[in-house]
Formats: structure tokens, C-alpha cells, sequence
């Protein structure tokens, strides 16, 4: 540190106060372009906002154009969407968007976003899984539980006791495999009963899941946030419960994401870069394919038609965040401006 | 015969402070003038050598008189000293100081800094202010004084004794709307030699109050949850001056409660969090003065922590104990001729216990503070200071701070102010598990003021108006970023705060007539200097949650005994996301208050009523967060005075 000249200094600042004292404060909002959106039209982007906040959005991105819109629900509803949107799921040809921290889900018309129904009542509701046209479950961080939703009405028809967070869930041949943050499992659950058959030993952390083209369920876990456990990557058997195979981590890290192609041939994660590598691998790369620079990657997702690669990067996670779109090559080709804290990508 | 005894009493106390810890002490406040107290208990060294050059703000008397019941937020709040970052009534108030981060302003009780070693903060709303009977607020960098923390500036609160008033006894409380219900009793004796007073309050509300809540559909009324607290403890001190009046030794200890439950912002449906704190704290203080301007002083204190926070809904609670001692010793002295010296030693040791990182976490510090004042002609004053710090082993960079004041006639004074000032990592910042980061550099900030400050009195009329210039450059600024699987705290941003404040004080008396005006302006620029990716557009523009604009009023009349007054705040636009997508509205503040005033001989009462938000204006703090709409108190204090025979009067 350089020690200045004060008097310079001080008429410095005398000759910026005058001259940005003029400037004006307010900030530009971002048009909505108001177009309908159709299905196959591009990507809905969850924006979490901050914790607490209230600054949670969906922002939309159009493959044909690359024209993006930052906030698609509170103009149309006129109110704001809420605290921490963490999901949005098309079920039934309705958009189901998960506000984690309002403790609701906002059904709404996947065109403009129009809200038709809000479902309240979760403590801090993550996903939403359809199980049939009429049943849905949603897990939920801290109430202990699965909720189980009535989607005829949207309302919560029920639900069954969990042991701990509820995280990423899939259904596959009748049965339903839910990760957890904070035990070391994944458990099988009877959607018929909705009562826990089975559970797989993992490591801690299970924030992804991927079913790939044999059939193989992926389970992508970061470990143990208090303890520092490393977490790891595991193929899980469907049929018989078991884990297959297994990478475990080295060192505490965050990979999260775990997804794959239209095919289930290619399984991508996301870990401070973009990795990739085929579903019938005996080893998972060391080095991403998209290296991760100056950005803070935070979403992933791969379009299911053409096979790109969709991330969104959060900066300093108190600004405006990106979408990126790479070719299937890993060539960046678009770069738009979305909400604040980008998480998931949801394509429509 | 007495005086040994007394002696002996005093030694006995500081060995049983000193014995707490091996390593010997410290501590920088000495007093500045000697033989008057009672300001010789609160006039320390380290505000005579470090203010010069910069401006002290002195919460208003009478203000501070009509909020005794409460905490220091409702009495800095409505006396416009800082801008307040509240989180709503009874929950977090901290503080933002010329752009600089709720843990870059120190708070000092009684010289001691407050300031949690764990995560830096210290929350004004847990200070009530029937333990301050004198509040300052010092604005600019005071590192060199006062050590780590004090960038922005330096909230000062301290309780003195009161030597020689006999019986004293104060009660003062208020009711108000929301279940309020603040209530402290101050009871005393003195002598000439001895004062001691034990003070005891209690406050409560359950600020269940309605809202418009417009992140809702039609903004219909919603009613705060879970947002009820109470907060209570007991605080004592003694001193003793001995024989000749120039030694002095005096001990408080003070042990606090709260228990405040966290409403949800007005898009989460609920919340079950709650917050627990709990602290004691004392210190025991000797002090020797020469009438040849030697002096001597030892200090030591304790300071323990215990918060607990409960997320709720199953979540794991998060627990932080702490145990801080702090030892200082400091010495004055003439050095040729003119120049005053002041040596001090500073010596902490602060253990914690934390949910989130290895138990008993142990750090050791020691400074090294010098000071040199010098007065010229009695129109030029000039004060330079120094200090070091060595953090486990480690050299901090050296501060000081070079102050200069003149002044003309009765009628302005310039003072001018250069420092360099520093803030080291927390216990979270440097432990955490996972994320802490041992290799952060403290905090390194620069400072300059320049004031000019006009005084004008002529028969009933007293007029005060000051304007300083300011500029602040704080590089290795510590923010936590996320990082592959964790947050993690990084020396990340270069900020560059520059503006002027203003400050206007106008009072006209004439007869039973009593006017009173006091007005504040501040202009804040405070930018990122640094931008960490090509694509941070936060780069230039203004720091979130720091309001370009601020305004401050008050206005009192009263007449005879009775008086009205109205307080106004403006706060300016504030940013809600680095790259300023989204903002939050300015907002005023209106509270009016009708009182009266009874003196009978030394004892005096006051009867209030106040309506807070006068204009029911509808704002945000915080984003989200629901502030009361207008709202109403009422409160008595009533404080006794006898004054009793004094068979002990000495010669001071």
C-alpha cells in the first residue's frame, strides 16, 4: 500500500464527487420480450437467488434466437416468485416450480409462467418427481419427510417419514431411488406404499442421480460437509440394490450434477469444470472437458435434441449470473445473463 | 492504616484478573487530564491522541436521557450518529461506516472492544443504554488507537463512576406497542473516595405487528411470527480513589441474557430460528497519575461468549463459546518538555469453541502502542501514533495515524487526519471447517479526512456546523467466495469510499424558551475497485446495502418544562446485488415526542409519550424484512439524588 499525497487527494475527491454526484442510481430492468413459449422453444433456468433474499427467478433462453428473458413470473404474475427457486418440473404440460425457502410450489403455465395454482405447506421443498398422471413426490430438506402430492388437485395428499434430507429422486421399473444429503445411502421406496424396501450404502452428500442407457442408476455424492468426508460417483445395479462400482474422491469437493445425453450413452458432472465420459467407462476422467477459468460453474445441463452443453456460472453468487451454451465439442457459442445464483437448467 | 487495607483490597483483585493468564499484560487507555473525575475515567489516552484531526460525535444528552429503557440501536438510531443495518426491532443491528462491513467499525466498552473474536461482529442490540452513560462515535480509521477492527470508525460506550453525589437512584421504563415492555433500575452510593452502583434491566417485546406484505398478491396484511425476545442482566462496578488522589482503582463486571427468536422474511411462509446469547464480561482497571503529567495504568479483563443459534426445523444448532482475555498496561510521560508520550502494551488471548471448527481454537496477540502528542501556541495540536501487532507469531503490518488540528479564534477549527488502519481475520474466517483459510492477510485500509468546523455563541445563541472530506482505500478486504465444494474467505476486494458529511447544530435559548436543531448529511461513494472474473460487473459501481444518501434531523422546542420533539431519517437508495439489478427504495422515518420534565433539588423526573414512524411509512432495512409501521411508547424515569454526609472527605 502506497502512501499518497493527502492534499492531492483530497481535491480528487472533491473532482469525482462533483462529477458522479449527477450520475443516476437507478438500474436498468431487463424487457421481457413477452413472447409466448412453446415446447421445444429452449431451456427455463432456475434462479435460486439469495438465502433470504427474495430474489428467486426463472429466466427462459431460446435456442432459435439465443434471446433470453432474466425474469419470467413475477411480471406476469406481479409479485414476486419467492425465497430460493430450486426446481422446475413439466408435469402434465404445467411447469411445477419448487420455491425451497417459501415452502411452496407455484404451478404455473409453462408459456408465460402464469401462475394457476400454489401449493404450500413444505418446510423446504427441493424436487418434484412424477409417479403417475395424478401422483407426484416431492423431497424436502428438513421436514423428515417425502411429501406425497395429489396432482389432480394440486394439493398434498400425504406423506411417508424419511430419515433426514430428501435429495434427488428417480423411478426406474417401478421403484422410486432417493438420495439423501446427510446419510450415506440411497433409499428404495415402494411408490405404490410408499414405504422405504431397501437401502444402498454410499458415501455422504448424494445430490445427483442419472439413469443411463443400461439401465444403471448413477449416484454423484460430495461427501460430508461438516466432517470433510470425501465423497464419490457410484453405478448402482436397479435390479439387485447393490453398488456396482464405485469412484470414490480424494479430497472434500463439490461435484454435483450428474446427467447425461438423450441417449444415456454419455454421463456428464459438474465439479469445478465440466466432466465427461461414456456410461460403460471403467474409470472417470481426472481432467474436465470444459475447464472451469474465472467462472463459478453452478448449473448443468445437456440438451436433450442436439447434445449441448448448457452451463450457467454464478460469479460472486450477488450478481446477475450467466447461461453458457456450448456445442456438444465443448465450443462456447452463446453467453446470456440470467437471475441471480443460476442452479438448474430445465429443458423444455 | 485504611489505605493499606484499601491497598491490599485492590492488589488482591488485580492478582485474581492477572492470575487468569500466564503471559502478562496490557492495555493503551490511560487518562488523559488528570485530577477531575469524573472525566478522568473516561477521557483515555487513546481518545486524546488519536482524535485530533478527526470528528467525535457526542450522542445528544437529552437524547440519550429519553432512551434509557432501550438498546444502543434505538438510541444511535434515533440520534442519526451512524447508519443502522437492523434486521427489525430486537434482532441484529450493526453498522456501516462510510461503506466499511458491520465488522470493520469497533465497538469499546469502557476501552474494551466488543467485537465477537469469532465472527467480528458486535450487535448493538445487545447493548442496552442504561450501561452507557456517555456514547461517542468517532468516525475514520482508528487502528492505531484502539488495534484491529476500527476502519471505519469507533463506537465508544462507557459507564464512569461518580464520585461524591451520596444516594443515588434511577428507574427508568417504557412501555409500547408489540408487548414492549423495557425496564432498568440504577441504584448508587458515592463518597469522595468511593462510588459503586448496581444496575439491573430487563426488556421485552413480542413485535408481533402487522404488515402490508407486498411480496404477496394485493399486498394483504400479514402479522410478524416468531419474532419475540428478551434480553436481561445485571451489571456492577466500584472505584476507589485513594488518600491522595492520585492513585485510583476501579472494577465492573456485567452479565448479560437474551433469548430472540428470527421472524421469516415476508416470502418464507415460517421460521423457527432463534438466537441465545450470553456473555460476562468485566474488568478491573488501577491507575497512577503524578501531578508532573506521569501516569501509569493497568488493565484487565475477561470477556466470555456463549451464543447458541437454532435453525429449526431439525437443522443442527450451531454453538459458539469464547473466552477472551485482554491485559493492558500504559504509560505517560513528558518528553522534552512539551511532548506528551504515551507506551502501551496490549496483550489478548481469545479461545473458542465452536460447532464449525477443531475445539479449544487458541489465539495469542500482543501490540506494541506509542503515541506522541504535542500542543503549539494552544491553537496547533498535533498527535502521532503507532502500533504493532503480532498475531501467533506474526507480524501484522504497522499502523498509526498522524492528526493535526488548528484552530482560529473561538470560531473554526481545521483539523486534517491521515491513517493507515488494519482489521485482522476472525476465528471463522481463519478456522471454519471446511473453508477457513489460514494464510488471509488482515484487512489494510488508508484513511484521510480533512474538517473544517465553525462555532458560533452569542447571548441565547449556539450555532455548530462541520463539514469533513473523506477518503478511504481498503485493499485485502475479506469476503467469503465459494470455492470447489466450500465457501472459503479470500483477501478479495479493493473498495474506495470518498464523500463528505455534514453535521449542523443550532440551539437558541431565551427565557423559558428552548430551541434546538441538530442536522446531518452524509454522501457516500464506496466502490469495488476489483473485479475477480471479466465477466463481475460489479467492478466501479457501489457496494450492496451502502445508501449513497443519508439525512438526519432533529428538532426539539420546549418550554419550561415541557418539550417536543421530532426525529427524521433519510435513508437513500441502497443496492441489493454487486452488479445493481436490483435496489431497494429510500425510505423516511418520522418519530415525534411530547415530555415533560419535574426537577425537585438534586432528583429530577420525565414523563414521555412517542409515536416511532409517526408517518406510518412502509420500508425495508433489509430486503424483505418488515419494518413496524407507526407505533407508540411511553415512559417515566424518575432519578433520585441525596447527597449524605461525607465523614471520608479528602483533599483531591
Amino acid at each position: 500500500m502506497k502512501n499518497k499525497n493527502f492534499f492531492s487527494i483530497s481535491i480528487f475527491t472533491l473532482l469525482v464527487l462533483f462529477s458522479t454526484s449527477c450520475k443516476k442510481d437507478e438500474p436498468t430492468p431487463v424487457a421481457n420480450t413477452g413472447q409466448a413459449i412453446a415446447i421445444g422453444d429452449g431451456v427455463f433456468v432456475s434462479d435460486e437467488g439469495n438465502f433470504q433474499g427474495g430474489n428467486a427467478k426463472v429466466s427462459f433462453y431460446r435456442f432459435s434466437d439465443g434471446s433470453s428473458i432474466e425474469d419470467l413470473f413475477s411480471p406476469t404474475n406481479t409479485r414476486p416468485l419467492g425465497d430460493v427457486c430450486q426446481s422446475l418440473s413439466i408435469i402434465n404440460g404445467n411447469a411445477y416450480i419448487v420455491v425451497n425457502n417459501s415452502g411452496k410450489i407455484e404451478v404455473a403455465n409453462p408459456s408465460n409462467l402464469r401462475s394457476v395454482a400454489t401449493i404450500t405447506g413444505f418446510v423446504s421443498p427441493r424436487y418434484i418427481l412424477p409417479l403417475s398422471s395424478t401422483k407426484a413426490y416431492v423431497s424436502d430438506l428438513y421436514s423428515n419427510t417425502v411429501h406425497v402430492l395429489n396432482l389432480s388437485n394440486n394439493t398434498i395428499s400425504g406423506s411417508f417419514a424419511f430419515p433426514g434430507q430428501s435429495e434427488a429422486m428417480t423411478l426406474v421399473n417401478g421403484e422410486v431411488f432417493i438420495s439423501s444429503l446427510n446419510h450415506d445411502k440411497v433409499y428404495v421406496v415402494n411408490p405404490i406404499t410408499d414405504l422405504i424396501t431397501d437401502s444402498i450404502a454410499i458415501a455422504m452428500g448424494g445430490n445427483s442421480m442419472q439413469l443411463d442407457n443400461n439401465g444403471k442408476l448413477w449416484v454423484l455424492c460430495y461427501g460430508d460437509y461438516f466432517t470433510s468426508a470425501a465423497g464419490g460417483l457410484y453405478r448402482i445395479n436397479t435390479t439387485s440394490h447393490t453398488v456396482e462400482q464405485s469412484w470414490p474422491f480424494t479430497t472434500f469437493e463439490s461435484p454435483t450434477h450428474i446427467c447425461s445425453n438423450a441417449a444415456g450413452d454419455t454421463l456428464y458432472y459438474l465439479n469445478y469444470g465440466v466432466y465427461r465420459f461414456p456410461s460403460n467407462t471403467a474409470s472417470v476422467p481426472t481432467l474436465p472437458f470444459i475447464a472451469q477459468t474465472t467462472q463459478s460453474f453452478y448449473g448443468l445441463g445437456i440438451r436433450p435434441l442436439t447434445g449441448e452443453i448448457f452451463v450457467t456460472d454464478a460469479v460472486d453468487y450477488s450478481q446477475r449470473g450467466h447461461l453458457l451454451r456450448y456445442t456438444p465439442a465443448g465450443v462456447l457459442t452463446d453467453d446470456k445473463l440470467v437471475g441471480v445464483i443460476p442452479g438448474g437448467i430445465w429443458f423444455y | 492504616m485504611k489505605s493499606k487495607r484499601v491497598y491490599t483490597f485492590c492488589h488482591l483483585l488485580l492478582l485474581a484478573f492477572l492470575s487468569l493468564n500466564i503471559r502478562l499484560q496490557a492495555q493503551d487507555t490511560i487518562i488523559a487530564k488528570s485530577c477531575e473525575l469524573p472525566s478522568i475515567s473516561i477521557s483515555y489516552v487513546r481518545a486524546y491522541t488519536t482524535t485530533p484531526g478527526l470528528v467525535v460525535l457526542q450522542a445528544d444528552s437529552i437524547q440519550q436521557s429519553h432512551y434509557q429503557a432501550g438498546t444502543l440501536t434505538d438510541l444511535l438510531g434515533a440520534n442519526g450518529l451512524l447508519f443502522l443495518k437492523s434486521y427489525g426491532v430486537g434482532n441484529l443491528a450493526t453498522t456501516s461506516v462510510r461503506g466499511a462491513s458491520a465488522n470493520q467499525t469497533s465497538v469499546l466498552w469502557n476501552g474494551i472492544n466488543l467485537q465477537s473474536p469469532t465472527n467480528g461482529i458486535s450487535d448493538l442490540s445487545l447493548m442496552p443504554s442504561i450501561l452507557c452513560d456517555n456514547v461517542s462515535f468517532q468516525t475514520g480509521g482508528g487502528s492505531a488507537g484502539w488495534g484491529s477492527g476500527a476502519i471505519g470508525g469507533v463506537i465508544q460506550t462507557n459507564s464512569y463512576p461518580r464520585f461524591s453525589e451520596g444516594i443515588r437512584a434511577r428507574y427508568t421504563g417504557q412501555v409500547g406497542s408489540f408487548g414492549e415492555l423495557d425496564q432498568g433500575v440504577l441504584v448508587g452510593f458515592s463518597n469522595s473516595k468511593i462510588s459503586s452502583d448496581i444496575r439491573i434491566y430487563n426488556q421485552q417485546a413480542k413485535n408481533d405487528f402487522t404488515f402490508n406484505n407486498t411480496a404477496r398478491l394485493g399486498n394483504p396484511l400479514d402479522t410478524v411470527s416468531n419474532s419475540d425476545f428478551l434480553q436481561r442482566g445485571i451489571f456492577g462496578e466500584s472505584a476507589m480513589k485513594f488518600k491522595d488522589g492520585n492513585q485510583f482503582v476501579s472494577v465492573k463486571a456485567w452479565y448479560q441474557s437474551s433469548d430472540r427468536r428470527i421472524p421469516p422474511t415476508m416470502l418464507e411462509t415460517s421460521s423457527e430460528a432463534r438466537q441465545k446469547d450470553e456473555f460476562f464480561r468485566a474488568v478491573a482497571n488501577y491507575k497512577y497519575f503524578s501531578k508532573t503529567n506521569f501516569l501509569f495504568e493497568i488493565k484487565s479483563s475477561v470477556l466470555t461468549e456463549f451464543m447458541d443459534f437454532i435453525p429449526g426445523y431439525s437443522q443442527r444448532n450451531s454453538l459458539t463459546h469464547s473466552i477472551s482475555f485482554i491485559n493492558e498496561a500504559d504509560i505517560r510521560f513528558k518528553l522534552f518538555d512539551k511532548v506528551l508520550t504515551y507506551v502501551g502494551l496490549n496483550q489478548t488471548n481469545s479461545k473458542a469453541d465452536v460447532t464449525g471448527y477443531v475445539p479449544s481454537t487458541v489465539q495469542n496477540r500482543a501490540s506494541l502502542f506509542l503515541a506522541f502528542s504535542y500542543i503549539l501556541k494552544s491553537n496547533w495540536n498535533f498527535a502521532l501514533n503507532f502500533r504493532d501487532e503480532e498475531v501467533q507469531g506474526k507480524i501484522t503490518p504497522l499502523v498509526g495515524s498522524l492528526g493535526v488540528e488548528w484552530s482560529r479564534m473561538k470560531y473554526l477549527t481545521i483539523k486534517t487526519n491521515i491513517s493507515r488502519n488494519y482489521r485482522l481475520p476472525t476465528f471463522n474466517d481463519l478456522y471454519w471447517q471446511p473453508g477457513g483459510n489460514l494464510n488471509l492477510k488482515p484487512e489494510d485500509s488508508w484513511n484521510e479526512d480533512v474538517t473544517a468546523d465553525f462555532h458560533y455563541k452569542k447571548n441565547g445563541f449556539h450555532g455548530n456546523y462541520s463539514c469533513t472530506i473523506f477518503n478511504r482505500n481498503t485493499t485485502n478486504w475479506i469476503l467469503w467466495q465459494p470455492g470447489p465444494g466450500y465457501w472459503s474467505p479470500e483477501n478479495l476486494l479493493s473498495v474506495w469510499s470518498r464523500g463528505f458529511e455534514n453535521r449542523l447544530k443550532l440551539k437558541y435559548t431565551k427565557d423559558k424558551f428552548d430551541f434546538t436543531l441538530i442536522g446531518g448529511y452524509d454522501y457516500v461513494l464506496a466502490t469495488n475497485e476489483k473485479a475477480n472474473s471479466p465477466g463481475d460487473v460489479s467492478l466501479g459501481k457501489q457496494l450492496m446495502y451502502v445508501p449513497t444518501n443519508q439525512f438526519y434531523g432533529l428538532v426539539q422546542f420546549a418550554y419550561s418544562k415541557y418539550y417536543l420533539e421530532f426525529n427524521e431519517r433519510y435513508t437513500g437508495l441502497r443496492f441489493t446485488a454487486t452488479d445493481h439489478s436490483t435496489y431497494l427504495n429510500p425510505f423516511m422515518v418520522t418519530d415525534a415526542t411530547v415530555g415533560k420534565r419535574f426537577d425537585y433539588k438534586k432528583s429530577y423526573g420525565d414523563i414521555f409519550f412517542r409515536v416511532n414512524n409517526l408517518l406510518d411509512s412502509q420500508y425495508q432495512a433489509i430486503s424483505w424484512r418488515a419494518m413496524p409501521g407507526r407505533n407508540f411508547q411511553v415512559g417515566i424515569t424518575i432519578d433520585f439524588k441525596m447527597l449524605v454526609k461525607d465523614k471520608s472527605q479528602t483533599i483531591n
